[in-house]
């Protein structure tokens, strides 16, 4: 996934800081749900484009 | 180690699905202005013969949770406590006036002094028992809510699991200057306007505690009783108004339209008002009316208020 904003999550119990267009792992994309929050993180990012494979 | 400063405070909050219930992995919106909540114990004080009337042993009633927050309007970042202020939900960018339960949860995070541990303290089942909309000429449009939650949590060094935190997208305040369209009382022409105060007041919007819990069992819904109070300069059309609140008047409607970006506008409609009073005042250099006017329930629209945003 790509972050679509600037946001702060929590990942094992600690905050990490993530800027616009980063990169998040399919592990900390579920531990934040973010499936859940569309308006922050997807598969691509706010200009359309898409998470480049790892 | 510093103390801690203020400014240091992420102050979140995020709706609840189930009230005082916070959401797995919340999604918090982080504020521009402090949650005021406080947590305030109940105390027992004992007092006993055995102290020679001292005091002596403690016990706890209960934890009142309240607060407050203040701030100037920024669109969109106080829609969460507009729904449970008026007791609705957003709907097609629509909020009127209900009866539902609406709550939100806060989180206010503050290191332990600069450098410090992260320290949580988290309030759930939060409402806005009322609030006030203040446009003032040559101030900022400005918001305040009196709040009350149901229930508080231990302080604590442990963040929530998955919870994210962002901040609002918009942060410019909306000023009551060019940032407030055409102000409409349908069927008066007005005169300047030097202030309009919106009271978002409620009646026997109670607490309700129960035994065997420090929290509430909820808040009573209250009946919605909001008060416009404006101020105008006397000009030309004074006189309409002086003379309407004298005697039985036609329902009128009360239009405030707030902001100058595209999308990013409120409209507040009260679809049937009356003029309370409309009393002159004489004692500042400028003769003034003051306008005190009672929305009522509008069996058309379903509410006393609707407010609309997103308006291009």
């Amino acid at each position: 996934m790509i972050a679509r904003r600037q946001f702060v999550g929590v990942i094992k119990g600690v905050e990490k800081s993530f800027a616009q267009g980063d990169t998040i792992t399919e592990a900390e994309a579920d531990e934040m749900n973010l499936s859940e929050k569309p308006d922050i993180a997807g598969k691509e990012n706010a200009r359309g484009t898409k998470t480049p494979k790892t | 180690m510093s103390g801690a400063a203020s400014s240091q405070l992420r102050s979140a909050i995020v709706a609840e699905a189930t009230i005082s219930t916070i959401p797995a992995t919340p999604g918090f919106t982080t504020l521009h202005a402090p949650l005021r909540m406080v947590g305030a114990t109940q105390t027992i004080e004992g007092r006993s013969l055995i102290a020679k009337g001292g005091r002596i042993g403690r016990g706890v009633n209960g934890i009142d949770v309240t607060g407050e927050l203040e701030d100037t309007l920024k669109y969109g970042v106080y829609d969460t406590v507009m729904e449970t202020l008026l007791q609705g939900a957003w709907a097609s960018d629509v909020l009127k006036d209900g009866k539902l339960e609406k709550t939100f949860a806060n989180e206010n995070t503050l290191p332990a002094g600069v450098g410090g541990t992260s320290t949580m303290m988290r309030f759930r089942g939060i409402e806005a028992l009322s609030g006030t909309l203040n446009l003032a000429a040559r101030t900022p449009a400005n918001v305040r809510f009196a709040l009350a939650g149901r229930a508080s949590d231990d302080a604590t060094t442990t963040a929530i699991t998955g919870a994210t935190y962002t901040d609002p997208t918009v942060v410019d305040p909306l000023s009551s200057g060019a940032d407030v369209g055409t102000i409409v009382f349908n069927g008066y022409t007005l005169d300047c306007m030097q202030s309009l105060e919106i009271n978002f007041a409620f009646e026997n919007r109670d607490l309700q505690p129960k035994i065997q819990s420090n929290d509430l069992c909820g808040i009573t819904r209250g009946d919605f009783l909001p008060v416009l109070t404006a101020n105008m300069y006397i000009e030309a059309n004074f006189l309409a108004i002086y003379n309407a609140v004298r005697a039985r008047h036609t329902a009128f409607s009360v239009t405030v339209p707030l902001g100058s970006v595209t999308g990013q506008k409120y409209t507040l409609v009260f679809p049937l008002c009356h003029f309370a009073t409309a009393s002159l005042d004489m004692t500042g250099a400028a003769a003034m009316q003051n306008v005190i006017i009672h929305p009522q329930y509008d069996t058309d629209s379903g509410a006393v208020v609707t407010v609309t945003r997103a308006i291009s």
